[in-house]
């Protein structure tokens, strides 16, 4: 870091008032981006900070020196930065294998469930288990109390509002009742009260069987079974992670792009962050505009022509500048609805992809910049 | 273009690619050719209701407003629902399945039943089972990457899981679809950015590798590049200010979409590009995304 800070009140009070920010928003927005922008911004404030990413591109991977076959967290290589900026990819698997490891009653409960041939789809395909294992991880590095911040990059979700539902549809999923249920309504000969309690579930468990095929529900029977041993600790750590994110310290940063559908997911999701008790604090409308739209070109076309090439990419410019005045209002509508609710960064669109560290750094004097002022 | 006159196209890409939009201008372009085309959407809510201001996206298709096509909002709970009643032809066993909780945590937790239900409801028509669908073409709005790789290889994890019974059957006949290239098509939405192209070339080589599938590639949202690269050198070279600035940024634009668009090819397919268009109505969107997709692929031919 050669040149110094330049200071801005709007993003550096988030970043060194939390111990937790988590980018939300939907995919392609250029999240892991933006959190990893965050993160260079908060180790020049002088934190020691944390970015879990889930899915970073190559070069921004390269840029953060991460192994995407490796999840430990690291430091992050040839930074001088006077706080300490890290980094860790998320994997999925691994960390669902570990969680069972440590919280199963036994070493042969856990290899049950790790066995288990459902287990294995599930624990990377069940919709909310990627989240549920990006908030466990949030949760295990905040614990570890290595970082003053950790900064959450979200998996990418259809709708961002999954990543939000994920952890109470894990534990309602694996309730006690309902795998007690699953195992006593198919265990033979379960006693005279469960027999005429479970009657009507017993009907339908025989119709499952035959639509599925008894294999089926023999797989599913074991799972339940296995994973009962895991239980409370998936319930506890539900309530950790929930009570972490609707805590006093972690704000949500809605990552969006600029084009009327994500415009308006990224208002649904203020809203939904609200009913839920999350704390919202700012916007950030990534590629917001393009870095090059020169304001004056429209006096330099009369003082010189350049021949009929020149004329062709005014012609473009043109366009390219009435479609931005178009995007233009509505984001100024998106803003106008949203002024009460989280500050806006605006950040512009870039030519080039991140290649280092330096790009991340000036990525985020540009988030910082962005800052509307009201 | 003519998509070699399958009965079922599967759309697919990474989040924000513009999957839906892309599937959209598929699906007007072969009802232009007189075909019967329903647009399927996949999952529990719809990008096209608000997209063309529907009143209500459901599991029964109705027209897209201003399009000779058909839409519908296909969930794994609404087809498994479907699927259940039409074998078990009970409504009481019917209504106990689903307003029973532990049931609804079962088929949120059992591994690619939902998967099965929604491929089971798409390839109705070709397996000959279950209530009529009739149109020539379904041009399905699939999940993105990630998602859609689990949906199609549900059916063969499931013909592995159980060898016997219905289901077992039932995914032997859907795997027989999703691998006929007669029948069945795939297509690869991607920007020209890197995240978006390096998991289109993963998504096509899990395809070709464990499906034999050969997809098609679309490139979307390409900057139009307004004058060829030697003009736009020379007036790099020679112009000054904003103008300069501008073919300096079109060029590296024309440079990144290139090498993007390079390393597409190495699929062994042309990919068939999709200009920006700039416009955010509906109808433009989706009129000049299908005039694309047509003139790309006669230049394929």
């Amino acid at each position: 870091m050669k040149n110094k800070l330049r200071p801005s009140p709007a993003i550096d009070a988030i970043l060194t008032s939390q111990k937790v920010v988590v980018c939300a928003g939907s995919g392609g927005v250029g999240k892991t981006t933006i959190a990893a922008a965050l993160g260079v911004r908060a180790a020049q404030l002088g934190l020691r900070t944390l970015v879990l990413t889930v899915d970073p591109a190559k070069r921004l991977a390269t840029a953060l020196g991460l192994d995407l076959s490796d999840d430990t967290e690291k430091r992050v290589p040839s930074q001088s930065y006077p706080g300490e900026l890290s980094a860790a990819v998320i994997d999925s698997r691994k960390t669902f294998d570990h969680f069972i490891v440590r919280h199963a009653k036994d070493r042969a409960a856990g290899e049950r469930i790790l066995r288990n041939r459902l287990y294995q789809q599930l624990s990377t395909t069940l919709s909310g288990s990627q989240e549920f294992t990006s908030l466990e991880r949030l949760l295990e590095a905040v614990e570890s109390q290595r970082y003053d911040l950790v900064i959450l990059d979200t998996p990418p979700t259809k709708h961002a509002m999954d990543f939000l539902m994920a952890p109470q549809r894990i534990h309602s999923l694996f309730q006690d009742s309902v795998t007690k249920w699953f195992i006593e309504a198919t265990q033979p000969g379960g006693g005279l009260i469960s027999n005429l309690v479970s009657r009507g579930t017993r009907t339908v468990l025989k119709s499952l069987e035959v639509l599925t095929g008894g294999q089926f529900i023999e797989e599913l029977v074991d799972f339940f079974a296995a994973i009962r041993s895991v239980q409370t600790s998936l319930r506890d750590r539900s309530i950790a992670v929930q009570k972490l994110l609707s805590g006093a310290r972690t704000k949500f940063i809605v990552v969006t792009s600029f084009d009327a559908a994500k415009l308006d997911e990224a208002k649904y999701l203020q809203t939904a962050l609200r009913k839920m008790g999350f704390a919202l604090e700012a916007i950030v409308i990534n590629r917001a505009y393009p870095m090059w739209l020169p304001e004056d070109i429209e006096r330099e076309r009369i003082a010189q022509s350049q021949g009929p090439e020149q004329e062709k990419v005014l012609l473009f410019y043109e366009r390219f500048k009435q479609f931005h005045a178009l995007r233009y209002n509505l984001y100024e509508e998106f803003a106008k609805q949203m002024r009460n609710s989280a500050r806006i960064f605006r950040v512009p669109e870039y030519a080039q992809d991140v290649y280092g560290l330096e790009d991340l750094e000036s990525l985020a004097a540009c988030i910082a910049e962005g800052a509307e002022t009201k | 273009m003519a998509w070699r006159n399958q009965k079922i196209l599967f759309v697919s890409g990474k989040g924000g690619v513009g999957k839906s939009l892309v599937a959209a201008a598929i699906a007007r372009s072969e009802a232009k050719r007189g075909r019967r085309v329903l647009l399927a959407e996949l999952g529990d809510s719809s990008y096209y209701k608000d997209f063309w201001h529907l009143a209500e996206a459901s599991h029964e298709p109705i027209p897209a407003p201003g399009e000779s096509f058909d839409v519908v909002l296909w969930s794994g709970e609404s087809c498994l629902r479907e699927y259940v009643l039409h074998y078990l032809k009970v409504d009481r066993l019917y209504r106990l399945f689903f307003e029973n909780k532990v049931m609804r945590s079962l088929i949120n937790v059992a591994p690619g039943l939902s998967e099965i239900a929604l491929l089971g409801k798409i390839t109705s028509g070709i397996r000959k089972t279950g209530p009529p669908l009739d149109y020539d073409l379904i041009v399905v709005d699939t999940f993105a990457t990630g998602h859609a790789m689990a949906l199609f290889r549900a059916p063969k994890g499931m013909m592995e899981a159980i060898r016997f019974g219905p289901m077992g059957h039932q995914s032997r006949e859907m795997q027989a679809v999703l691998t006929d290239a007669e029948q069945t098509g795939f297509v690869l939405v991607a920007l020209l950015e890197e995240l978006p192209v390096v998991e289109t070339l993963e998504f096509e080589a899990m395809l070709k590798s464990e499906f034999g599938i050969v997809p098609d590639i679309v490139a979307n949202k390409v900057m139009p590049i307004p004058a060829t690269h030697a003009e736009l050198t020379r007036l790099h070279n020679t112009a000054q200010g904003g103008v300069r600035e501008l073919s300096g940024y079109l060029l590296g634009v024309e440079a990144r979409q290139d090498r993007l668009l390079g390393e597409l090819k190495k699929s062994g397919r042309k990919p068939i590009e999709v200009p920006l268009i700039f416009s955010e109505k509906p109808e433009v969107l989706v009129r000049e995304a299908a005039a694309a997709l047509a003139d790309g692929g006669a230049d394929e031919k």
